[in-house]
C-alpha cells in the first residue's frame, strides 16, 4: 500500500506556478503578503534551505541544535521582482495614504529601480538567512570577499541552450540592499541563452557553506512567461 | 587545510561556456579595466562601469529614509522578510533575547526508576542574547551570550552487596560456596568470620550503599542528578578598511562546569572546562583576479576533572595501603576497586577508571596566508600555514591512587575476595604522569583549477605537509632499544638524547620519541567531463593522497611518561592468595613495570582516495547520481603489546613466562596497520514543487582492516597480527 502511495506521489505532475496570477493588476495594488510571496516563492524566486545538526547548547533533547541556512535566489532582472521590492517600500512608507503630490515624489524615487536596464544582463540576487549567527557571519564574509574572478568557477547559470553561462560581473551585498548580485549575459554568440521553448533555467552556486555545499535553484521557464513574453 | 580538496574535487564542474565578449567585457573593459587595480566587487559606480552595470550595482532597496512618511514600527520585521541577508539599520543597535525551559512535570516514569518515589529531577534552562550594531558603513559589531543549565536525574543500575554480605554472611548467595583460600576448605555456613575482614576493606565498606531495589540482579539504582552548566560569550567585528581591504575579528570564551555521577554516590566527578579562541582575518583584493588572505588564530582549552574527594588531605593515607601516595592534594581520593559482577568503587571514567585528576591546557597558534590568482581559464591558489601547538601540564591515567582487581577466583566471589583483602591484580603509577608537549607544523600548497573547454575541467594540487611528532620539553622520553617485538627482548631502556642513546646509534634529540616523517607530499587530481556539453550529464573522477598526523591525545600516552620518569607497576596472582590489600606491591608475586613507548621509526599514516561519479538530470525534475569511492590507508597507528607471556597451563605465574621477566608488558606504538574500503552509492531525487522533493538513496560499503578501532586497540594475538585482518562493520542501507 505504501508503495502505491509513493508511486502515486512520484508520478504526480509537478505543479507549475503560473505567472498569470502575478500580472493581472498593477503592483501598487498588491498586498504585503503578495509582494512577499513574489520575493520568496514565485516563478522568479526560490528558497533553498540546507540543514545540519550541531552538538552544544541547542534545545534538542540531547542538546543538539538544527542549523538551517536558507538562500533566497531571485531574478532581480525580472520586472515583477523589482515591482515587489517597490511595493514593499510603498507599504512600509504608507504610500497608500499619501497625497497625490507625495505619491508623485515617491514614484520618482523608485523609478531608477523599476526601470533598471537589464536588456543585456540577467541579474540574480542571493540573500541569506540562518538561525546560527556564526553561520550568517561566515556567509556574509564569504560574499564580501568574493570578486567576479574568484566566483566564475563556482557560479553559473544553466539553460538547455547554454548549459553553463559564465558569470559576467559580481556585486557583493550592501547594507540594506538586496543581497549579492550575480550578472550574466543574456546572449551567447549573438543568440539568447533562454527562450520560451526551454524547459528551465537554473542557478548554481558552490562551496559557500563549506566544500560540500551546492546550491541549485531550478526555475521552470513556462511559469516565467507573462503576456506571451518571457520575463527573466 | 587540504581536507577540503576531496569534496571540492567531487563537485567539479565541467568547462564553462564563454559567451563571446562577455568574459572579456567583464574582466577587461567593463568590470576590471587593466589600468584599474580595484576589484569589480568594489568598483565605485560611475567610474568605469557601463551604464547598465552601474544601475545593477547601484540597485538598492532602502527600507528607511523617506522622512516625510517614514514608519519606524515594523521596519525590521518587514525588512527581514524581504532582505534577510543584510536588513539592518545603520547606527542602530539590534538584538534578541531568548529563554528555553524544560522540566520533568510531564515526563513519564522510567521503567527502572523506583516506584512510589518522585521522578528523577530534570530541569533545563537555555538562555542568552544577541546584540549587534552596524556602527557605520564600514564597521559592524556583534556579540552574543548563550547559557545552559541542566540538572537531570540519572538512572544507573548496578548490583551492590547486601548488608549481610558486608558483614561476611554469604549464606543468601544461593548455591555458590565460598572457600577459604588459605586452607582450601569452605567457610562454615558460607560466612566469613568478621575477624577475617581485611582492615582496608572495612574502611571502604561504607562506600557501598544498601540495595534499594527488589531485583536480585540489579538491586541498586542511583538517581543522583547530572549537572551541566555552560556559558559562552562571543564577539565579532567586521571592518572595511577600504573597498579592497576588509578585516574580520572573532573572540569567544566558553566556561563549563559539569558534575558526572557514577554507579555509586561517592564517586561523583567534577569537570571544569574553559575555552578561548581569537582569530583575525584580513582579505585584500589587489584586483578582481588577485586576492590575498591572511589569517591568525589562537585557541586555548583548559580542562580539569577531579574526584569528589579531591583536596581531602590524608584520605588515601588513612586507608593504610602501603606503596600508595599522592603528590598533590588534587590527587586525593579512593583507589579503584574493581569487583567482577558488582558495582565498582570507581568514578567510571577513563580506561583505568581512576579518571581523576585529569587536567590539561592546550594552546594552538596558527598563521595562514593564501593568494588566489585568476588568469584566463586558470584559477591558481597558493597557500601556506604555520601551526604551533602546546600541551601543558597534562595529567591523565596517573593511577597514583592504585587500582585493585577482584575476580572471585580466590574464594569463589569477588566481593568475598575484597572482604578478605586478596586482589588478583594490583596496579600503581610511579613518578610524574605530567606531560608537556610541543608540536610545530607547516604546510605549503598550490592548486590550479583549469577550465579547458566546454567539456573538460581539470583540478590539480600539490601540497607538502610537515607534521613532526610531538616532543617533550621536559627531556623525559625514553625508549626500549633496540626495540624488537619478538623475543629475545634483550634491549635496554635509554633516555633519548643521552650519551647512552648516542652510543647505541639513536640520533633522537632530547625529548624526541621518533624520527620525524619528512615525506608527506600530498598530490591530488580531479577531472569533470560533460560528453555532450550539457551539464545534465556529467562524469567526475578524482584521486588524491593525504596524510594523517599524530595529535596530543595519541601522543601523551607514549611521550614524556616513560620509564624511569613514569611507569605503571603491576602485580598479578590470578589464582593464588599472594597479594595483600595493605601491602600489594611487597607480596610474593613480583611487581612488573608496564612500559609505553613509540617505535622510533614511526611514520605518518597516508590515505589514498579515489572517486568516480555520474550525475544525470532528466525531465527537469529527476536527478540520478551514481558514485563510487575507494580508500586505502597505509601505515595506520597501532599499539602492539610486546614481552607477552608464553602460553602455559592456567595458574602458572605470568611474570616468569615473559621473554624479559624484568619487565611487564610493553605497549609499543607502531605504524604497521592498514585499512581499505569501497563504497557504492546511488541517489534518485524527484522534485515535487519548489519546496519539496523526494529522495531515495542506497549505499553499499565494504571495508577490511587489521586495526579495528583507533590506534590503541590492541590486537587479540600480537604474534599473529595478520589474523586481525577482518571486515570492517560499517555497512549501512
Amino acid at each position: 500500500m505504501m508503495g502505491l502511495v509513493l508511486l502515486a506521489v512520484l508520478l504526480t505532475p509537478v505543479p507549475v506556478a503560473s505567472s498569470s496570477k502575478y500580472a493581472n493588476n498593477h503592483f501598487s495594488s498588491w498586498s504585503l503578503e503578495k509582494a512577499v510571496q513574489m520575493l520568496n516563492a514565485s516563478p522568479w524566486a526560490r528558497q533553498e534551505t540546507i540543514t545540519h545538526v550541531i552538538r552544544g547548547v541547542g534545545s534538542g533533547i540531547s542538546g543538539e541544535k538544527e542549523i538551517y541556512s536558507t538562500f533566497y535566489v531571485r531574478f532581480l532582472s525580472a520586472q515583477p521582482i523589482r515591482e515587489a521590492y517597490a511595493r514593499i517600500q510603498q507599504i512600509q512608507h504608507g504610500y497608500d495614504k499619501m497625497s497625490a503630490e507625495e505619491k508623485a515624489w515617491f514614484d520618482q524615487a523608485q523609478v531608477a529601480n523599476l526601470t533598471m536596464d537589464t536588456s543585456r544582463w540577467i541579474v540574480v540576487s542571493v540573500g541569506f538567512r540562518s538561525n546560527d549567527p556564526n553561520e550568517e557571519s561566515r556567509v556574509r564574509r564569504f560574499f564580501q570577499n568574493q570578486t567576479t574572478s574568484t566566483l566564475k568557477n563556482r557560479v553559473y547559470l544553466s539553460t538547455p541552450i547554454c548549459p553553463q553561462v559564465e558569470l559576467s560581473a559580481y556585486f557583493p551585498p550592501r547594507e540594506e540592499s538586496i543581497g549579492a548580485k550575480f550578472v550574466f549575459s543574456r546572449e551567447l554568440n549573438g543568440s539568447p541563452i533562454l527562450n520560451k521553448q526551454c524547459g528551465y533555467v537554473a542557478f548554481e552556486l558552490l562551496d559557500v557553506l563549506g566544500a560540500n555545499s551546492r546550491i541549485r535553484s531550478v526555475f521552470p521557464v513556462k511559469a516565467m512567461i507573462m503576456d506571451d513574453e518571457l520575463v527573466f | 587545510m587540504i581536507r577540503f580538496l576531496a569534496l571540492t574535487l567531487f563537485l567539479l564542474l565541467p568547462g564553462l561556456i564563454l559567451a563571446e565578449g562577455t568574459q572579456e567585457h567583464a574582466e577587461k573593459s567593463a568590470v576590471v579595466p587593466p589600468s584599474d587595480k580595484k576589484s569589480a566587487s568594489t568598483q565605485e559606480p560611475g567610474e568605469t562601469l557601463p551604464p547598465d552595470l552601474q544601475q545593477i550595482e547601484a540597485f538598492s532597496v532602502r527600507m528607511t529614509g523617506f522622512s516625510s512618511s517614514e514608519r519606524q514600527s515594523g521596519d525590521h520585521a518587514i525588512a527581514l522578510i524581504v532582505n534577510p541577508f543584510s536588513a539592518r539599520k545603520r547606527g542602530k543597535i539590534f538584538g534578541s533575547v531568548y529563554e528555553y525551559h524544560r522540566n520533568d512535570n510531564f515526563d513519564a516514569r522510567n521503567f527502572f526508576d523506583p516506584v512510589g518515589k518522585p521522578l528523577p529531577e530534570f530541569k533545563r534552562n537555555q538562555f542568552g542574547f544577541r546584540i549587534g550594531a552596524l556602527v557605520n558603513g564600514k564597521l559592524r559589531m556583534f556579540g552574543s551570550y548563550d547559557g545552559l543549565r541542566i540538572v537531570k536525574g540519572s538512572t544507573m543500575l548496578s548490583l551492590v552487596p547486601t548488608p549481610e554480605m558486608k558483614r561476611g554472611d554469604f549464606s543468601g548467595l544461593g548455591g555458590r560456596l565460598l572457600t577459604d583460600p588459605f586452607t582450601g576448605l569452605p567457610f562454615p555456613g558460607n560466612k566469613i568470620p568478621e575477624t577475617r575482614i581485611h582492615p582496608v576493606s572495612a574502611k571502604l565498606l561504607p562506600l557501598f550503599p544498601d540495595p534499594n531495589r527488589e531485583d536480585s540482579a540489579r538491586n541498586y539504582v542511583n538517581n543522583q542528578p547530572v549537572v551541566n552548566n555552560q556559558d559562552v560569550l562571543s564577539a565579532r567585528i567586521d571592518y572595511e578598511l577600504n573597498p579592497q581591504t576588509k578585516i574580520f575579528g572573532n573572540y569567544r570564551i566558553a566556561n563549563g562546569n559539569r558534575l558526572q555521577v557514577s554507579l555509586l554516590p561517592s564517586f561523583d566527578t567534577t569537570i571544569r572546562d574553559k575555552a578561548q579562541d581569537f582569530s583575525l582575518d584580513l582579505a585584500h583584493s589587489f584586483s578582481s583576479n588577485k586576492v590575498f588572505n591572511l589569517s591568525a588564530h589562537f585557541e586555548r582549552d583548559t580542562s580539569l576533572q577531579l574526584s569528589k574527594q579531591a583536596y581531602q588531605a590524608g584520605l588515601l593515607d588513612s586507608l593504610g595501603i602501603q606503596g600508595l601516595s599522592v603528590s598533590d592534594p588534587i590527587d586525593e581520593g579512593y583507589p579503584v576497586i574493581e569487583l567482577l559482577g558488582y558495582a565498582s568503587l570507581n568514578s567510571g571514567f577513563g580506561s583505568t577508571g581512576s579518571g581523576s585528576p585529569n587536567l590539561s591546557t592546550q594552546n594552538d597558534y596558527s598563521l595562514g596566508a593564501s593568494y588566489t590568482y585568476v588568469r584566463g581559464k586558470h584559477t591558481i591558489a597558493f597557500r601556506g600555514d604555520l601551526r604551533w601547538r602546546q600541551l601543558n601540564g597534562s595529567r591523565t591515567w596517573g593511577t597514583r591512587r592504585g587500582q585493585f582487581n577482584f575476580s572471585g577466583q580466590i574464594s569463589g566471589d569477588s566481593f568475598a575476595d575484597f572482604l578478605l583483602g586478596i586482589p588478583y591484580a594490583a596496579t600503581r603509577g610511579i613518578g610524574s604522569d605530567r606531560a608537556d608537549l610541543r608540536q610545530r607544523m607547516w604546510q605549503l600548497s598550490v592548486r590550479d583549477d583549469w577550465k579547458i573547454n566546454r567539456n573538460w575541467t581539470l583540478s590539480m594540487s600539490l601540497a607538502y605537509n610537515y607534521a613532526p611528532y610531538p616532543f617533550s620539553i621536559r627531556d623525559n622520553v625514553s625508549l626500549f632499544y633496540p626495540l624488537l617485538l619478538e623475543p629475545p627482548m634483550h634491549g635496554e631502556i635509554v633516555v633519548t638524547g643521552s650519551q647512552k642513546a648516542q652510543e647505541l646509534g639513536l640520533k633522537l634529540r632530547q625529548g624526541q620519541a621518533a624520527y620525524n616523517d619528512k615525506n608527506d607530499w600530498e598530490p591530488s587530481f580531479g577531472v569533470a567531463y560533460s560528453p555532450f556539453g550539457n551539464n545534465r550529464f556529467v562524469l567526475r573522477a578524482s584521486y588524491r593522497i593525504f596524510h594523517s598526523s599524530m595529535n596530543f591525545r595519541q601522543a601523551q600516552n607514549n611521550i614524556g611518561r616513560n620509564y624511569p620518569f613514569f611507569y605503571l607497576e603491576r602485580a598479578e596472582s590470578p589464582t593464588r592468595p599472594d597479594l595483600d590489600l595493605s601491602r600489594p606491591f611487597a607480596s610474593p608475586a613480583p611487581a612488573a613495570q608496564t612500559i609505553q613507548a613509540m617505535d622510533p621509526h614511526l611514520r605518518n599514516p597516508y590515505i589514498q582516495q579515489w572517486q568516480m561519479s555520474i550525475q544525470y538530470e532528466f525531465q527537469r525534475i529527476w536527478s540520478l547520481e551514481l558514485g563510487y569511492e575507494g580508500r586505502k590507508t597505509t601505515r595506520l597507528y597501532r599499539t602492539l603489546p610486546a614481552n607477552v607471556p608464553l602460553p602455559a597451563p592456567f595458574g602458572t605465574p605470568i611474570q616468569e613466562r615473559r621473554p624479559n621477566p624484568a619487565y611487564g608488558r610493553f605497549d609499543i606504538l607502531t605504524s604497521g596497520s592498514s585499512y581499505s574500503g569501497n563504497e557504492l552509492s546511488a541517489q534518485l531525487t524527484r522534485r515535487l514543487t519548489g519546496s519539496f522533493s523526494i529522495q531515495a538513496g542506497f549505499e553499499w560499503n565494504k571495508a577490511i582492516s587489521d586495526c579495528w578501532g583507533w590506534a590503541f586497540a590492541n590486537p587479540n594475538n600480537p604474534r599473529q597480527t595478520a589474523d586481525e585482518r577482518s571486515l570492517w562493520d560499517s555497512r549501512r542501507q
